[in-house]
């Protein structure tokens, strides 16, 4: 008799199907949280393996002078990676080396070795290949070799007006200047491409594909005009030189509308070579036109009588008399020869620059009226040129506890008062415009992908009477023409300014073998096409004086920049004659 | 004077039989034959089921072969788009590496240094101002191209059917 098993379940059997249905159980548990509860977070994930997402990178926008050459601009490049991932494969990538190495002129063992080093991820083999050299370089296909998009800035004009322009770093960001004061017009706005992929990552081309395109950055128009920026850099290069001066600024702009034609520094940054990480970078990038105080000197001497004048306090042939010291508040102020003039008009004053006409004045209009016309001046307040650190300047009135009576003094002669240029040359600019306080900007144009924006003249305040302008402008020209070998004198041109000359303010009082010399001026006096001033920083070699080191530099700065604009000469009996010609 | 409408005849429903007969005509009881209605009697042709199913195919093949061919047609379209876009991306860099060259070029310093070595120019010890009754020309300053004009561009026209479409509530 046979045994029959067939409907008896062992213990293996029950053991087998408690397996079978338990892992059943386990993968339906799994395919529950997967395909319901955690529904959501695969698809996601699914979408971003599928989906490509490619960042469209927007071209900065132009820095541009105010004939339309561009100063800073941008041009596309590739930025070149090694795929750490596809290099897995050791004999692909030493093709792909070799290839890459004659195509770089680089040595492909090292190639390898900086590929094999990284341990993942994508490796910055070089950065700004050429687009030509990058389009070149795509064709060859080489193994794991990835090319991205990228841009460089590019200064056609070179290092000129590297303090205003500013520098873009590595990540396309302004880091000072105009680059830095107006990068959210300049950078545009990056894109972004979504599209579908397939299994080896290329782009599926007719599949589902989002797209924001990128918004080009604007351009910036400045009132720089480069052929005077050149002058005046080569000028002011030309004279720290010979003067052996440790640093100094030139402005040229246009009087009528506050337009700045012109702004240089000394010393520079070369924006070719920046290094970031110079300790004495930050001196260098400085725009010390609109950065630094200084005591401006005798040039305020303008700005007293012309307070003077406007008060009806004085004439132009009003007479005090110079016994070569005036005392007050207990300090003795000298002229700055020591000299004693006896009776002297308003007229001589400014003419030889005494500074016991300043004390005369003072006197004569009282503090109160002083510091009101030089607060309508815009002395002590930024000028809102439109750039970011300018210093708004310093000086002491009655209101404050540590002012003293000689401060009205010594403030009226540019002493105790401490201007930017700037500041300084947009107040004297209101003599030739008629009374008028002009706002001072450098950026007449931006130009972005939706709007554009004309930035045009602003008046700011009517600071003294048209009569009084047309007299201190005329005192002016009486400095200038009226002095025999003055160095203001521009052959074919009558010129109005004035010199300035001040001690170098340190920490216990003044050294009083450093000064600074400077020269602010108009040309052609008749009807003034342009404004200059002039300042050299603790000039050495015996000559310190600003008719000795400023004055020159404004006759090279004014006679070039009459010729660029073709400015009819209004004296040309001082025009040299060539011989054989009436 | 207003008319006065007839009255409309009755409708007489056709006589049908009850049940229906053979094709043939013949009467059920042999040697009765019995008239056909109108029309009746007309031998039908039959369309095989062959060809139907060879009509159904290929009609699934025409529409097959449209999806295919439309399909193609999509995918070399988006291709030839991205190379257009590729081009275009290209000429863009190549527009801006040639202003830039241009406004190198223009490089003061190396305008002068040109005028200097290779044209041998030289400073003038001294300038002759010679004034003229004729304005001076403009002033050209080299390159100008570069403060864009703004264009004002007209939207395109909008087709007839595209405003029909937008009338349909979710075709927006």
């Amino acid at each position: 008799m046979t045994k029959s098993h067939s409907n008896h379940l062992t213990w293996r059997h029950w053991i087998l199907a408690t397996l079978v249905v338990g892992s059943f159980a386990v993968v339906l548990v799994h395919l529950y949280r997967v395909q319901v509860l955690d529904h959501e977070q695969y698809i996601k994930e699914a979408a971003i393996t599928r989906q490509g997402a490619v960042t469209v990178s927007a071209s900065r926008g132009a820095i541009l002078d105010a004939t339309g050459y561009p100063l800073a601009t941008s041009v596309d490049t590739w930025d070149v990676y090694i795929d750490r991932f596809q290099w897995r494969d050791h004999a692909k990538a030493q093709q792909a080396a070799i290839g890459l190495a004659s195509f770089l002129k680089r040595d492909a063992g090292q190639i390898l070795a900086e590929g094999f080093a990284q341990p993942s991820g994508d490796l910055l083999l070089q950065r700004s290949l050429s687009y030509d050299d990058g389009l070149k370089l795509d064709k060859l296909d080489l193994w794991g070799i990835r090319l991205v998009r990228s841009s460089v800035r590019l200064y056609p004009e070179g290092d000129l007006a590297g303090q205003l322009i500013g520098y873009v770093g590595r990540d396309g960001a302004g880091l000072w200047g105009v680059e830095a004061d107006f990068d959210s017009m300049l950078r545009g706005k990056d894109g972004w491409l979504t599209t579908e992929r397939d299994a080896l990552g290329r782009p599926i081309a007719f599949s589902k594909r989002t797209e924001r395109p990128a918004v080009e950055g604007g351009e910036v128009q400045l009132t720089i005009d480069r052929f005077m920026q050149a002058i005046t850099e080569r000028a002011l290069e030309s004279a720290l030189g010979k003067y052996g001066a440790k640093s100094g600024s030139i402005i040229v702009m246009n009087p009528r509308t506050g337009a700045v034609l012109a702004m240089s520094s000394r010393p520079g940054v070369q924006l070719s070579t920046v290094n970031l990480n110079d300790q004495k970078l930050d001196a260098l990038v400085r725009n010390r036109a609109i950065t630094d105080l200084y005591e401006p000197g005798s040039t305020m001497k303008t700005i007293t009588a012309a307070i003077a004048l406007d008060k009806g306090l004085v004439t132009p042939e009003s007479t005090y008399v110079d016994t070569g010291a005036e005392k007050i508040g207990g300090y003795t102020i000298s002229n700055w020869d020591f000299s004693a003039n006896g009776p002297t008009t308003l007229r001589q004053y400014l003419q030889k620059s005494l500074n016991t006409g300043s004390v005369w004045l003072g006197k004569k209009m009282g503090p109160d009226t002083f510091y009101q016309y030089i607060k309508a001046f815009g002395f002590g307040e930024a000028t809102h040129v439109g750039l970011a650190g300018e210093a708004e300047g310093q000086y002491r009135t009655p209101a404050d506890q540590n002012w003293y009576e000689v401060d009205l003094a010594t403030n009226a002669y540019g002493q105790g008062i401490a201007v930017t240029p700037l500041q300084m040359l947009t107040a004297i600019n209101s003599f030739a415009n008629q009374g008028r306080l002009m706002r001072p900007y450098v950026v007449s144009k931006i130009v972005t992908a939706n709007s554009s924006r004309t930035f045009g003249p602003v008046e700011v305040r009517q600071v003294v009477t048209p009569q009084t302008a047309a007299t201190v402008l005329k005192l002016m020209n009486d400095v200038v023409d009226g002095v025999d070998l003055h160095g203001a004198k521009t052959p074919g041109y009558h010129v109005a300014g004035k010199t300035g000359t001040t001690l170098v303010s340190i920490p216990t009082g003044y050294d009083l073998d450093s000064t600074i010399a400077s020269f602010a001026g108009f040309i052609p006096y008749e009807d003034p096409q342009i404004s200059v001033l002039i300042k050299i920083d603790q000039p050495g070699g015996g000559l310190n004086l600003g008719g000795q080191v400023a004055a020159p530099v404004f006759e090279s700065v004014a006679s070039q920049i009459m010729d660029y604009l073709r400015v009819p000469p209004t004296n040309p009996a001082t025009l040299p004659k060539l011989a054989g010609r009436p | 004077m207003a008319s006065i409408p007839h009255a409309a005849p009755p409708r007489v429903s056709p006589q049908r039989p009850s049940a229906p007969l053979p094709r043939t005509g013949q009467h059920p009881m042999p040697g009765a034959v019995r008239p056909m209605p109108e029309g009746w009697g007309v031998t039908r042709r039959r369309i095989s089921r062959f060809t139907i199913a060879s009509f159904a195919l290929l009609a699934v093949g025409v529409v097959g072969l449209v999806q295919v061919l439309q399909t193609t047609h999509v995918a070399a379209t988006g291709y030839e788009v991205r190379a257009l876009e590729r081009e275009q991306q290209d000429l863009d860099a190549d527009i801006r590496s040639l202003e830039a060259q241009i406004a190198s070029s223009s490089n003061l310093d190396r305008i002068q240094k040109d005028a200097t070595t290779r044209l041998g120019m030289v400073r003038p010890a001294q300038s002759v101002r010679v004034s003229e009754d004729v304005a001076a020309p403009a002033l050209v300053p080299l390159p100008r191209r570069y403060v864009p004009t703004q264009e004002h561009l007209d939207p395109p026209a909008i087709a007839w059917w595209e405003r029909v479409l937008g009338i349909i509530p979710g075709m927006h």
